[in-house]
């Protein structure tokens, strides 16, 4: 695959996505990978701790348990997750920028899903006949396992896409024009 | 950088464990009709409510009859607030059963069950072995069982860290030579 779309210039996209982009990738990371290790918590509650599955709920949600059940947080976290993918995308170029779409687009889908949740819970009605809350592809899996899904199938595309970016081709690293680039070294030649 | 993240992943799971215990479980408030009550007439529903508001994903509640069969005749319903409403179809006289494994909005859970008489005009007696066992098979089935999709997806996940992170170290990055020039802002 070709290396194709460099960033835009100017704007706070532009400084976004060129002497920023590492810092803000990286902060992005941090939220997802606090994101896997309050699960990593949770598996840990259940298999080291032997806890109940109900009360295994991560740090956070010792502390302030309806965190865990509170539609407005997994909303929140898949808007923040949806907009992180759009805004660092311009600084990705070649094969990281197709994975990071790829990643992209299944979180678009991933946040009308919550979004679906999150209207039948503050209208107090629900949909497809369900008896409670239910999301598109709730109807043929249950949510428990629909949560760690979704984020699954967004979660590998992302780490494809920082694995092409720290690692760029040649090619790609020639037209990367933020703050991942790779440094010039003086040549043996 | 790794052992800082390791000591930090060591605090997160120390304070996990220890955070635990804080949070007791809850339990029942009061029922409707209420533990050993005698009614003359079958409700429609029986409703539980407890300490703090019941999580129905995580919670189950089964009434079953003197042959220790369940009679729910719907879904569990939540509301108003700290109460669940179960509905129910009595079809004879006789005493029934409610067992319940609830999971509270605070963390907690609520597991037992009581009993009352439809139509009897007495209080209820003891459960025979019948109701005992069924009553205890209902409760052991709705004990939350690990998903093991879940499981499988986060060890899937795990691996993937693992995999990049490990490819990272062993690739070292590609390095324009100095003639090139540094586009970088």
């Amino acid at each position: 695959m070709s290396a194709v779309a460099a960033p835009p210039r100017s704007g706070f996209l532009a400084s976004l996505n060129g002497r920023h982009h590492r810092a803000a990738l990286n902060t992005f990371m941090v939220v997802v990978i606090a994101h896997w290790a309050e699960h990593l918590v949770q598996a840990y509650q259940i298999f080291v701790l032997d806890m109940p599955r109900p009360a295994s709920r991560g740090v956070l949600g010792q502390f302030w348990p309806w965190l865990v059940t509170s539609e407005y947080l997994h909303y929140g976290y898949a808007i923040v997750m949806l907009v992180g993918l759009f805004l660092l995308r311009p600084g990705f170029v070649g094969r990281a920028r197709t994975w990071w779409t790829i990643a992209l687009a299944i979180q678009f889908w991933h946040h009308i899903e919550h979004l679906l949740l999150l209207i039948q819970v503050q209208g107090g009605f629900t949909m497809f006949g369900a008896a409670v809350p239910t999301s598109v592809l709730q109807l043929v899996m249950p949510r428990v396992e629909l949560h760690l899904f979704y984020n699954s199938i967004v979660f590998i595309p992302m780490l494809v896409a920082v694995y092409y970016h720290l690692r760029p081709s040649r090619a790609e690293a020639e037209v990367m024009r933020c703050s991942c680039a790779p440094r010039p070294v003086a040549s043996l030649a | 950088m790794v052992r800082r993240g390791g000591a930090l992943l060591l605090f997160v799971l120390l304070l996990s464990s220890v955070a635990s215990p804080a949070f007791a479980d809850g339990g029942l408030i009061t029922s409707d009709p209420a533990a050993g009550a005698a009614v003359p007439a079958a409700p429609a529903a029986v409703a539980l409510t407890f300490s703090d508001a019941p999580d129905l994903a995580l919670s189950h509640v089964a009434v079953l009859d003197d042959a220790g069969n369940p009679i729910q005749s719907g879904d569990a319903r939540q509301g108003p607030e700290r109460t669940v409403t179960v509905p129910i179809t009595v079809a004879r006289p006789g005493n029934l059963t409610v067992a319940f494994h609830m999971a509270l909005a605070n963390g907690g859970e609520a597991t037992g069950s009581l009993r009352f008489s439809v139509g009897t005009g007495v209080a209820p007696p003891a459960p025979s072995e019948v109701v005992q066992q069924a009553t205890a098979d209902a409760l052991a089935a709705h004990q939350h069982s690990i998903d093991p999709i879940s499981a499988f997806l986060l060890f899937v996940d795990g691996l993937a860290v693992v995999v990049v992170l490990a490819l990272l170290y062993l690739r070292r990055p590609y390095q324009a030579a100095s003639d090139t020039p540094d586009t970088r802002p």
